[in-house]
This record gives structure tokens, sequence and C-alpha cells, in this order.
């Protein structure tokens, strides 16, 4: 039989963890940034890490952005052709894209491939007193780690997702012009006129906050990761779930601050 | 090194510790120890697995912060100071992990070098030749400069951590386990590297071990830490015929004793 007491014990338990987690996280969120006010920076590390996400992480998010946009253009196309509205292709494509498909999908696989491998490779510096190692040749930790990676996520998501947002767009282009008979330049002036400053503002804000939130939760984990080889993997996936979460969550809440009337 | 220190003891020592404590949960790790090294000498620890020897190096070296208790260095508490204090202390420091704990994504040139590096000191050029030259004092060539850790043999690896410890020439060494996973030979090797070093430097050391022929050979004086205390004390030479059963059973290895193995049945 189930005792009602531990059951209660256990969800405070579990909230008071959660409490500190979020602090902590947060803490080590702002020391991280403060290090940038405070010389030396280290710049070999933050471009190893910038190429790391931007560079590396393209392919992906080119090509999940290409079909994204396809898809996009394909469903809009036979939803709206019920409703006589099938003009509005164009457009549909370049909001979903814009507002929220290329900053939250580029954030996702980047959160999957580079967060994962930072909090792995943190985590294993962490096991083998690589990062105490650093403490002992008078080197910051937090400083050498985690602020060139954070700056790096902040930095390089905005540039992923303006290539993802322009692959996307050309992605419901090519089915539009091609597969659904929408003329080119229809289509392009469709979707010029429908976007506006604010949505690839929105857009490149969110992918901002979104790498910075990967960089945060790849490193947070990464560092103070516990026992061996299971402690990195347990680190690992946890990075890549919280990331993931928070990702969703802080896309509702800029959504809210943007668009909510 | 295995001649007996001149060095007075009522002199300031380098390293002074007085009452360190520490637990880990219900677990007394560190119970109140006391230690004094004098400046010059090599200080050996030795302990049972999981007495705690690790954990007063990295009181020491502020990697673990002590529940209680003081440790100075050169007569500065050096538990009390800030971070920039601490890193200022700690570009005197020179320590070799006992997994080597090199940089895997670094080349052996950017490890040995990484202190004056990060410390912006020298420029990339001087600080490779450096690595070659400290390199070079620790039996290396030059065609290792390039080589990632992960290219190395055990004992390369290490002699690359030790090359990495002297290269800023510290005042202070730390050695933690400087022989494990070594065959004899090879740990007689980095035994004699590490006695090179520190006489060559001038340095004061503290190396923790189990290996007694690593601590008759590396220590000046030895100190034995059991339940969390140093128990024992004296030169490194008399390990062997210390009058003390605890030490006796230690260093002789001997199941029967005052020492009980916890094991669980």
């Amino acid at each position: 039989m189930i005792d009602p007491l531990n059951a209660v014990a256990a969800v405070g338990r579990g909230t008071i963890g959660a409490v500190r987690g979020t602090g902590a996280a947060t803490l080590f969120g702002v020391l991280g940034l403060s290090h940038l006010l405070r010389p030396p920076f280290y710049w070999r590390m933050f471009l190893r890490a910038f190429v790391e996400f931007a560079y590396f992480s393209l392919p992906v998010v080119a090509l999940t952005a290409v079909f994204s946009g396809m898809v996009i253009a394909l469903q809009s196309f036979t939803g709206f052709s019920r409703f006589n509205a099938a003009g509005a292709v164009a457009g549909v494509v370049a909001l979903s894209v814009v507002r929220e498909l290329a900053p939250v999908l580029a954030a996702l696989l980047v959160s999957g491939r580079v967060g994962a491998a930072m909090a792995a490779e943190l985590g294993t510096m962490r096991v083998t007193d690589q990062i105490d190692a650093l403490t002992t040749l008078s080197t910051n930790p937090v400083k050498y780690l985690v602020t060139p990676r954070l700056l790096a996520g902040l930095l390089a998501l905005p540039l992923l997702t303006v290539v993802a947002d322009i692959l996307g767009v050309a992605g419901g282009f090519l089915v539009g012009t091609v597969k659904l008979g929408f003329s080119g330049h229809t289509y392009l002036v469709s979707t010029f006129d429908i976007l506006t400053s604010t949505d690839i503002i929105a857009g490149l804000s969110k992918a901002a906050v979104f790498g910075f939130l990967i960089a945060l939760m790849g490193c947070y984990r990464g560092y103070n990761s516990r026992g061996g080889a299971e402690g990195v993997g347990a680190a690992t996936t946890s990075a890549v779930v919280a990331a993931s979460i928070l990702i969703l969550a802080f896309d509702y809440v800029m959504t809210e601050l943007f668009f909510a009337r | 090194m295995s001649a007996t220190p001149k060095i007075a003891m009522s002199a300031t020592p380098k390293i002074r510790i007085r009452g360190l404590r520490k637990a880990f949960g219900p677990k007394r790790v560190l119970d109140g120890v006391d230690l004094d090294v004098a400046a010059g000498t090599s200080m050996v620890v030795i302990g049972g697995s999981g007495s705690g020897k690790s954990v007063l190096i990295k009181c020491i070296l502020g990697l673990i912060e002590p529940d209680a208790g003081i440790v100075e260095i050169d007569g500065k508490d050096v538990l009390q100071m800030d971070w920039e204090q601490r890193e200022q202390v700690n570009a005197c420091i020179g320590m070799l992990f006992q997994a080597g704990a090199l940089f895997d994504s670094l080349p052996v040139w950017e490890n040995v070098a990484f202190g004056l590096l990060a410390r912006h000191k020298v420029d990339r050029a001087h600080a490779r030749q450096r690595a070659v030259d400290v390199l070079a004092q620790v039996g290396l060539d030059a065609s290792v400069v390039d080589l990632f850790p992960s290219e190395l043999s055990g004992g390369m690896q290490k002699r690359v951590a030790l090359a990495r410890a002297i290269a800023a020439q510290p005042d202070v060494l730390f050695f933690d386990e400087p022989t494990t996973g070594l065959d004899p030979i090879m740990g007689a090797v980095i035994d004699g590297l590490i006695v090179d070093c520190v006489k060559r430097l001038g340095s004061t050391a503290i190396a923790i071990t189990h290996d007694m022929a690593s601590a008759t050979r590396i220590g000046d004086r030895a100190a034995m830490l059991y339940r969390g205390k140093i128990v024992w004390e004296g030169e490194a030479g008399g390990l062997l015929h210390s009058g003390n059963p605890l030490v006796e059973q230690f260093t002789h290895g001997l199941r029967e004793g005052p020492i009980h193995m916890e094991l669980r049945r």
C-alpha cells in the first residue's frame, strides 16, 4: 500500500530539487556571462566552439529547413485549397519558417548534436580531472570552458537560423512553383509582402536565446557530472532533454512577448 | 633526496596544515590533519585506498573546500583567499595527477606549455620551444610534441604530465600516485625523473602514494594518514622500520594487525 505521506514527500523532494537545479543553472549561466566582462577572453576556444556550432551543424540544419519548407507548402496547399485560399501558401510558408520552424528546428537539431557533444566533453574532462588540472594551471575553468561556448551558442544559432530561413522559404518556393503551379514572381512577391521586420527579429532573437540555452545546458550538465562513464552518459542525456524542453518553453514565452495582442 | 633534510622544522614551514577536516555526508575523510612540510623537502603521505590522501591534496590545492582547518603556503592561509589571489598562488604550484589529466583536445606541446600560454607569459612560438626543452628534461624527444595524448603510452603520458607540472618552474610540486598503473621499471624511471626535477628546481614536494618503493625513492620525510589523521611522521628512509604498528602493517602489507579492512561478506 502506498503511504500518502511518502508520496507527498517525494513530490516535495522533486520540487525542491527542480528549484535548486534551476537556481544553480541560472547562477552558472550568469557566472559564465560575467567572465565576458573580465579579461582574459579565450578567443581560440570561442572560435572552436563557434565552428562546431555553426559550420558543422550547417548541413543537417540546411537539409531539415529545405524539407520543412517543402512539407509546409504541400500541407498548406492541400488544406487551404478546400477553402479557396491556396494563394496564402507562400505567406504561410514564410511566416511558419521565419517565426517558428527555422529557429526551433535548428535549435533542436543543434541541441542533439552540439549540446550532447559539449556535455560529453566537459563531463569527460570532469571525471578525468582535466577540469581540476585547469585550476592548478591558474586557469579559471568557467572562463576557459564555459564562457566561450555560451558566446558561441548565442551568436551561432542566429546565423544558422538565417540560413534555415532562406532555405526553408526556398523549399516552399520549389514545391510551390514546380509542383503546385505558382508563378515564381507571384510566390516571391507574396513572401516578401507578408514578412515584416518583427517576424525576422523575433525569429533571430529566439535563435540567440535557444543557442544560449543549448550551450548552458551542455556546459552545466557536463561541468557538474559525477561518477565516471555512467555519469557522463547521464549528463549528456539530461543536457539534451533539458535543452529541448527549455527551447520549447522559451519559444512559447517569446512568442507571447513578440506576437500576443 | 634520500638524505635527511638539513632544514630546521622550527623555521616557518613552506606548507603548514592545522586541523584540516572534511566530511562527505556521514563519512569523515579528514578528521583534523596536522602536517608541516619544510621548504625544499619532499614529503610522502602514505595510506590505504580511500584513506583521504587525494582529498588532502585537493584541499591544499583549493579543488575541494574543507569543512574546517588552516592551510598555509609561505605563511599565508590559502583557504581565505579569493579566486585572483588563489590563481597567483597556483601559478607557483605544479601538480601531477594520478591519471595524468592531460587535455586530450590539445597536442602534447600545448599541454606542456598550457600554464605559460594561459597566463599569456610567452607567445606561442616561445611556448612551443619551452615545451620541447621541458619534454627533453623528462626524456621525451621532439617527435612527440605534435602528437595527442591518446597517441602516447601510459608511461609517456605520465612523463608529459610531469613536464606540464614543472614547465612553469613551480615552488611547490604535488604528485598524486605518480607510479599507479605503471610497470615497476617505468615506475622507477618516473620516480627518478621526479627526484631530478624536484632537485633541479629546488621545489618543495608533497607526494601521495601507497607504493612503498616509490615512497622511499621520492621522499625525504613520510607521514601516514589513517582514519583521517596523521598517525605517524618521520624520515622516509625509516618507513620500513618505524616501530609504529599501523605503519609496520601497511608497509609490509600484513593482513593481521591494527588496521582492519572493511569488507562486506
